[in-house]
């Protein structure tokens, strides 16, 4: 699938702590993945897998001595960007990699206007004028379809609706043509006829600009119709990477299956919706063995003790943190 | 003693799927603050078990002050007038802190003044804190026209210039000890007020006092037994911040001749009448101030650590290892 | 924003009226004017020609009418002590006050703000610590103590600088430095967990995913949208310099309306404190008003609605 492309982001074996009274949260435990050029590379899970603190590490905006990068790499185009000094490692973003976020409201500055926050990008990057870097915010907010853009950049942020707003953050994102952008829930907040925009607006700005884009997102739904390669994560830890058209027809983990059997209009044979049973772990204690074990329906013995390394599925691109894989995988099939 | 907060900063990690990742939700529910967390908090904050300290030492000698006071506070020498410190006595006991312009043992005048200093500041913040508090609970819970008529008291008190109107009554009605106290109430019973209505009106939403209202318990079970336990630990830090408030008011009142009158002591009357020996006697002013100032920086120093600690957010700092950071993650990932 | 700003400026006159009525009943029913006034051993007839001449004998009603109509015409009637116009003799006073407590907030504010943002550069290291506890020192500060410590070392050890007076800038230097102090402390514990407060919220995460650095992030969006707290504490706190000039004015015998006030109250003229006390309390009533003003100004959502 990616034969062709130039990896732009390779994640080895990250994993970020947190230290809160209750213990050190593990946020996430030894993540590998890659992105490509014009490649969408969809995380999902549930609240509190780990997705959003992944692009957090990602971004570089975990702060010690409370979050900490406890082992891995992540490199950019070959370069390590966590030992990387941070007088550097700040310009890449933007620049090179850019993020939207969940909540645009929260994440707009609410005392400035949008057109200075859009061409803050060209300031700070570009060290182009105020003025100059304004009429560019036009532009991009143009670009983004925002109706009558050279009257509204000149509004604040609670003057838009939601999804005007996406489209602020998303133009703020693309200024500077980025190789990579990443998305953090973009649609979560927004009314469902507003998602399908937003989302049409991403994908055809990443094919119009052969972005790498990370879709983070608890909706299989919206993933399902973007993305080319899908990450599972559960407490943390990918339960199940692959194709996203064959990780959905035929999973190779009990949590995949449960994810997929939870939510309405899918292609599963089940005919009712079964959520499954019980709670994530509380990431300060996180099960022996497999973390899933206490929730999985196929959970063997040796499912309590020993912790499955996620391996390739032979003869496929993808892998699966399971025991018993092959079973899932048979049955499914 | 047993300090209950509401709200606790858990981990959300709900089944919903349509939670955003990792939200922090404040969930509600009381969490009792005990004296052993107390303790723990306290041994490893350093600054602050030294301010605790100075403070439980200074309150003892205050207590104690007429039966520990190494010469009599009243008695005057005038062959021992204006030694410096360390000077011994006729008695062969020596001056600690030197003598006054009377002769007068510093450190034993100071010990008597700890009793005054240190008391009208506790009473003031009684007097203030139960009529403030008590307003603020009438204002917050049955709001309508009483709260109008109580907050709009509140906006006018504090647009007052408040040293000035106290200095402006002492005057009408003359200085010592029991109006003091009372001017010094009548000019910051509105903080309390304001924090208790604040918080009343925000209890009062919660599903536990809707629940007792619904069983049917009366107006002032539910004040007295529901509310009031939620407002102790904020009212607590307050008062010890305004402990040390008023007993710096309470020093320039005296300092400038419209507090505590002689021949009894109190630390701001010291200060003035070190004053006029300032470059002859250093020792009067400098001691009788630094006295002050320690206190209400101990004091200060308490009230910030009770507070971090009643912040069930911030509580985990002073609970964990790894003391460094003020910001917490949970916290950050809203 | 213009109803905004009406509504703000009717609530001030209010307030201020308010203010006029407590001074006068505090003044008057408290005790007699006319015995206060004159020395304890007074005679009768001398308390009793007094109070024909204060107009005393009057009906409460038509005093406070009296009192209510000269005030709001600014004529607090005749100072006892100097013989003309009270309010006169507070407005000579009232730019020297105004210079002290400019020069204090001038100080304070600026210096407060850079140390709040600077603790929250590092939070945990020496430096956040060391702002935490210079800022306790400032709040806990006793300040006419601190005054004279320092006339003791800078003017009577060093003789760098004048013990007292008014005049050139390095009368103004130490009675700035001694009033700055307290809210040096108080604004900068509160810029510090306004900032800090801010720094965790999305749009500055959303800043540092644009490029920004964290001390970037910290001055150009974090402290402006941290502004309400921090105004609001400047605010309250150069209502407590105008308070705590009273103390500091006596002092370094600034001549100011604090050392008036002192001045009135020791010769027991009545229209001077009243007139000193009505001065005061509406400037504390103009800086709140200027603090409304002030939100209004920098937080776009207000200035719309």
């Amino acid at each position: 699938m990616t034969h062709g492309r130039e990896v732009l982001v390779e994640v080895n074996n990250l994993s970020v702590e947190f230290q809160t009274t209750e213990g050190v949260l593990r946020a996430v435990t030894g993540l590998s993945y890659t992105v490509s050029q014009g490649e969408t590379v969809a995380i999902l899970g549930e609240s509190g897998s780990g997705k959003s603190v992944s692009i957090e590490a990602l971004m570089g905006i975990i702060d010690p001595p409370n979050g900490r990068i406890t082992s891995g790499e992540i490199r950019f185009r070959g370069t390590n960007l966590l030992t990387m000094p941070t007088t550097l490692r700040h310009r890449i973003n933007g620049e090179h990699i850019a993020m939207i976020f969940q909540d645009a409201l929260a994440a707009l500055n609410p005392s400035q206007t949008v057109g200075k926050q859009i061409g803050e990008m060209f300031t700070l990057h570009r060290g182009i004028r105020h003025r100059e870097a304004f009429q560019y915010a036009i532009e991009l907010m143009n670009r983004v379809r925002i109706p009558a853009a050279a009257k509204r950049a000149h509004c604040y942020p609670h003057e838009f609706s939601g999804g005007m707003r996406q489209r602020i953050m998303i133009a703020t994102a693309i200024a500077l043509e980025p190789e990579v952008l990443i998305a953090d829930e973009p649609t979560t907040a927004l009314d469902v006829t507003v998602q399908s925009q937003i989302m049409d607006l991403l994908t055809e700005l990443r094919t119009e600009r052969n972005m790498g884009l990370v879709l983070i997102s608890h909706d299989l739904g919206v993933v399902a119709d973007v993305a080319d390669r899908v990450l599972v994560m559960y407490a943390g830890q990918i339960m199940e990477c692959g194709p996203l058209r064959e990780v959905y027809r035929t999973p190779s983990h009990p949590y995949t299956i449960g994810l997929l059997n939870s939510i309405p209009n899918n292609q599963s044979t089940q005919e009712r919706l079964q959520p499954i049973k019980g709670l994530p772990p509380s990431p300060v204690a996180i099960p022996p063995g497999c973390p899933f074990h206490p929730r999985c329906p196929s959970a063997i013995e040796l499912c309590h003790r020993v912790l499955p390394s996620l391996e390739k599925l032979p003869g496929t691109n993808r892998a699966s943190a399971c025991h018993r894989k092959h079973e899932v995988l048979d049955n499914a099939g | 003693m047993r300090i209950s907060i509401r709200a606790s900063a858990t981990i959300d990690m709900g089944t919903n799927m349509s939670e955003p990742a990792t939200k922090v939700t404040i969930a509600t529910g009381k969490v009792g603050l005990s004296p052993g967390m107390l303790v723990r908090g306290l041994l490893r904050d350093k600054v602050t078990l030294f301010a605790c300290l100075f403070l439980t030492i200074l309150a003892t000698v205050a207590v104690c002050a007429p039966w520990i006071t190494p010469h009599d506070p009243m008695d005057q020498n005038l062959f021992m007038r204006h030694k410096p410190p360390m000077t011994s006595a006729d008695s062969g006991l020596v001056h600690i802190l030197g003598t006054d312009a009377l002769g007068r043992d510093l450190l034993s005048r100071l010990m008597m003044g700890a009793q005054v200093s240190l008391s009208i500041g506790l009473l003031g913040v009684l007097v203030s804190g139960t009529f403030g508090v008590t307003l603020g609970l009438i204002a917050g819970y049955y709001r309508g026209w009483i709260d109008d008529i109580i907050m709009r008291a509140v906006d006018v008190m504090l647009g007052f210039p408040t040293l000035l109107v106290a200095l402006f009554v002492l005057f009408v009605i003359g200085g010592g000890y029991v109006n003091l106290v009372l001017v010094l109430a009548l000019t910051r019973w509105m903080i309390y007020a304001r924090v208790a209505r604040g918080m009343t009106m925000s209890l009062r939403e919660e599903p536990f006092i809707e629940g007792a209202r619904v069983i049917g318990a009366s107006d002032f079970r539910i004040i007295t037994r529901h509310l009031w336990p939620n407002l102790l630990s904020p009212v607590l830090v307050l008062a010890t911040l305004e402990v040390a408030r008023l007993i710096l008011a309470e020093s320039a009142l005296s300092f400038l001749g419209f507090g505590i009158q002689p021949p009894s002591s109190s630390w701001g009357l010291e200060v003035a009448g070190g004053r006029s020996y300032i470059t002859t006697a250093w020792w009067i002013v400098t001691f009788s101030g630094a006295i002050i100032f320690l206190t209400a920086l101990s004091l200060n120093l308490l009230a910030n650590w009770l507070r971090a600690l009643a912040d069930p957010v911030q509580r985990w700092r002073w609970l964990s290892k790894h003391t460094a950071s003020q910001t917490n993650p949970l916290k950050e990932r809203q | 924003m213009t109803r905004y700003v009406l509504r703000r400026a009717f609530h001030s006159v209010g307030v201020a009226l308010t203010v006029l009525v407590l001074v006068f009943f505090v003044g008057r029913m408290i005790g007699d004017p006319a015995v206060l006034i004159l020395p304890v051993d007074a005679r009768a007839e001398q308390v009793e020609e007094l109070r024909e001449r204060l107009g005393l004998n009057a009906p409460l009603s038509t005093q406070f009418l009296t009192f209510v109509t000269g005030a709001v015409r600014g004529d607090f009637g005749v100072s006892f002590w100097q013989q003309v116009p009270a309010l006169g003799l507070v407005l000579e006073r009232l730019p020297s006050t105004l210079l002290l407590a400019a020069a204090t907030m001038a100080i304070s504010i600026p210096l407060a703000i850079l140390l709040g943002a600077l603790a929250v550069l590092n939070p945990g290291s020496w430096a956040d610590k060391s702002v935490t506890v210079a800022s306790l020192s400032g709040v806990s500060v006793v300040d006419f103590w601190l005054g004279l410590m320092l006339i003791l070392i800078f003017s009577v050890q060093l003789g760098w600088l004048p013990t007292s007076g008014y005049g050139d800038l390095e009368h103004l230097i130490l009675p700035a430095v001694v009033l700055a102090a307290s809210p040096l402390g108080r604004i900068a514990q509160i810029a510090r967990s306004a900032v800090l407060d801010e720094m965790s919220k999305a749009y500055i995460r959303a800043a540092r995913a644009k490029g920004m650095s964290r001390r970037r992030a910290v001055f150009r969006h974090g402290l402006k949208n941290a502004f309400v707290p921090i105004i609001t504490m400047a605010g309250d706190e150069t209502t407590s310099v105008l308070n705590g000039a009273v103390v500091i004015e006596t002092v370094f015998a600034w001549p100011g309306i604090g050392l008036l006030l002192i001045q009135a109250i020791q010769r027991r003229d009545l229209p001077l404190i009243e007139s000193t006390v009505f001065t005061v309390a509406v400037l504390v009533i103009l800086t709140n008003l200027f603090v409304d003003l002030a939100y209004a100004y920098l937080n776009p959502r207000i200035r719309y609605n």
